[in-house]
């Protein structure tokens, strides 16, 4: 049997492994990527761009129901959402970006071989029985809903077949119990991402950024929304002020959110679309193993420690394959930011004031309200902030978190700051544009530099 | 109601006491914006700050004239800020109270305005 050699094998095609693949290409090494479903991954295809897009949509929804305070008038009784339009324009935004990154990643002489790969004996096969050899190979399987746990019990009244223990016979919209009991009537994002049309009733499990998003997407298109949490409020670990901002974001919004939750006995109407966003677990390929081998790499989502967000593993894929080729250039990782999208961003880099206390940081912040910023007012009235965290011993910028529209595009400076230890004082200097959202920033900067 | 130096008032409510914004801090702020207060369970300390209230021209510390455990919030002052003023029905919190601080009656805290 004839066996293609490569220097490098990438099992998965998601932001993690293209951009190994990508990085690869620079250094000249000959690379294979498998990809058993679409380029792209989760990202591309169940995360990051659908849910974009569904926010917009959501977005230009709201600014017609409230264009006529702009003197734009309307017929709103007119005004109704034709979803399968919807999700028809977002699949064509999907199927472009995926065939462009097909493209790119051939033209940078990148083999693709669509197909589920395993590993075997240090070698890499696929279902159809083809082998390949690689001198180095990366994991970038990513990661998969993962089931309900065992110790929930929720009922959801009137779906159909209750419990049920056999899996096999599971209609596909049904969430396994890890027990490979299936949950009747739960569904996960991938799920709810297929549905071509809007629920008149959403509850959805669960209180992170995941439960957040979809919860203000189809409140807003015009959902009965309900979350159902654990513990005390949404976004766990999350900085309060971004926790309260994001609450009266969905509260506004006509969510109803149910804290403090005894899912061991949770009982749902059964009219209701019930969305189970209780968590990820990373995928791996059969054959691999938990010994170390330093010829596999695992990056992205597939990662037990995953961040689970897409530029994290895109710098991991390329952090891989730089150490592969040894270069000296530094490898240390920089802050990363997270982001949320409700009616404005959340972005949040580095630490926070409660994180950096813990960890016996002498922190200070300072929360800059941008209540006179003109560019906010002229989009809306609502509560936009910039909150800065500062080490009061260095005197050095150590986190930020911003709730404000286009804060995931604020945020980058600030990474750089902290990235680079940029003296406060000169970060607070630079003379940024007006009017504009950042240049609230400088605003931001000098409050702190009073409080150090 | 008594009143603290930090502007804030105290009504014993049962075995809790409630405390809220007085007017004249409400006024002085020129309109509240928003307010950030402490959870449920939330334990506050006398001469802490607990929360703060924004308005158009600042975030002001609002600083705690009792230590003791939050026992409740009131959201309708975190929903609607705007409407907030120096009276009961804008109370912020409940908190069941292990300390205080000696505070004014009505009158006292007036004089004590003045002096400002």
């Amino acid at each position: 049997m004839d066996r293609k050699k490569y220097d490098l094998a990438i099992i998965g095609g998601g932001p993690a492994g293209y951009s190994a693949a990508f990085e690869a290409a620079k250094y000249n090494m000959s690379c294979v990527l498998f990809e058993k479903d679409k380029l792209g991954g989760t990202c591309l295809h169940r995360g990051c761009v659908p849910t974009k897009y569904l926010n917009k949509v959501a977005g230009m929804y709201k600014e017609v129901q409230t264009c006529e305070s702009y003197g734009i008038k309307i017929n709103r009784d007119d005004t109704n959402i034709d979803f399968v339009e919807t999700k028809k324009r977002e699949a064509e935004i999907v199927d472009k970006l995926a065939h462009d990154l097909e493209k790119n990643l051939l033209a940078h002489s990148i083999d693709i071989v669509y197909a589920e790969a395993y590993i075997e004996k240090d070698v890499i096969k696929t279902v159809s029985g083809d082998e390949y050899e690689a001198s180095k190979i990366i994991i970038a399987t990513g990661g998969e809903p993962a089931d309900i746990s065992s110790d929930m019990e929720i009922n959801v009244a009137d779906a159909p077949g209750k419990m049920m223990t056999d899996v096999a016979d599971a209609p596909a919209k049904m969430m396994t119990n890890s027990e490979n009991i299936s949950v009747a009537g739960v569904i996960n994002t991938n799920q709810l991402l297929e549905m071509r049309e809007i629920p008149e009733k959403l509850t959805i499990l669960g209180g992170g950024v995941t439960a957040v998003e979809f919860a203000y997407i189809y409140a807003t298109l015009g959902s009965k929304v309900t979350i159902f949490i654990r513990g005390k409020a949404l976004l766990r670990n999350w900085d309060k002020d971004i926790v309260t901002a994001v609450t009266q974001s969905l509260k506004k919004a006509g969510v109803v959110i149910n804290t403090k939750t005894d899912f061991s006995k949770l009982s749902i109407a059964g009219d209701e679309v019930v969305l189970s966003a209780l968590g990820r677990k990373p995928v791996l390929p059969k054959g691999y193993g938990e010994n170390a081998d330093d010829k596999i790499v695992v990056v992205g989502d597939a990662r037990k420690d995953s961040t689970m967000l897409a530029h994290v593993a895109m710098a991991e894929g390329r952090a891989a394959v730089r150490e592969m080729v040894a270069t000296s250039c530094s490898d240390k990782m920089g802050c990363y930011t997270s982001c949320i999208f409700v009616d404005k961003e959340v972005a949040s880099v580095g630490l926070t004031e409660a994180e950096a206390i813990e960890v016996g940081i002498e922190a200070i912040s300072c929360r800059y309200v941008m209540y006179s910023n003109a560019r906010v007012l002229i989009s809306d009235d609502g509560r936009s902030f910039i909150k800065l965290v500062a080490d009061k011993n260095t005197k050095k910028l150590i986190g930020a978190q911003l709730y404000c529209d286009r804060a995931g595009d604020m945020v980058a400076e600030l990474a750089t700051v902290i990235d680079n230890e940029i003296d406060i004082a000169k970060a607070a200097a630079v003379i940024r544009p007006h009017p504009s959202y950042c240049e609230d920033i400088t605003a931001a900067f000098d409050m702190l530099l009073e409080k150090l | 109601m008594r009143f603290s130096k930090k502007h804030i008032w105290v009504k014993e409510d049962g075995d809790v006491v409630m405390i809220g914004l007085s007017e004249y801090a409400i006024s002085e702020l020129g309109g509240v914006m928003f307010v950030n207060l402490p959870d449920e369970d939330d334990e506050i300390r006398l001469g802490e700050a607990f929360g703060d209230v924004e308005s158009v021209k600042t975030v002001s510390d609002l600083i705690s004239p009792v230590s003791g455990k939050v026992i409740e919030v009131n959201e309708e002052v975190v929903d609607s800020p705007e409407e907030m003023a120096g009276d009961v029905d804008s109370w912020m919190l409940k908190v069941k109270v292990s300390d205080q601080e000696d505070l004014m009656t009505e009158e006292e805290y007036t004089a004590y305005l003045q002096s400002l």
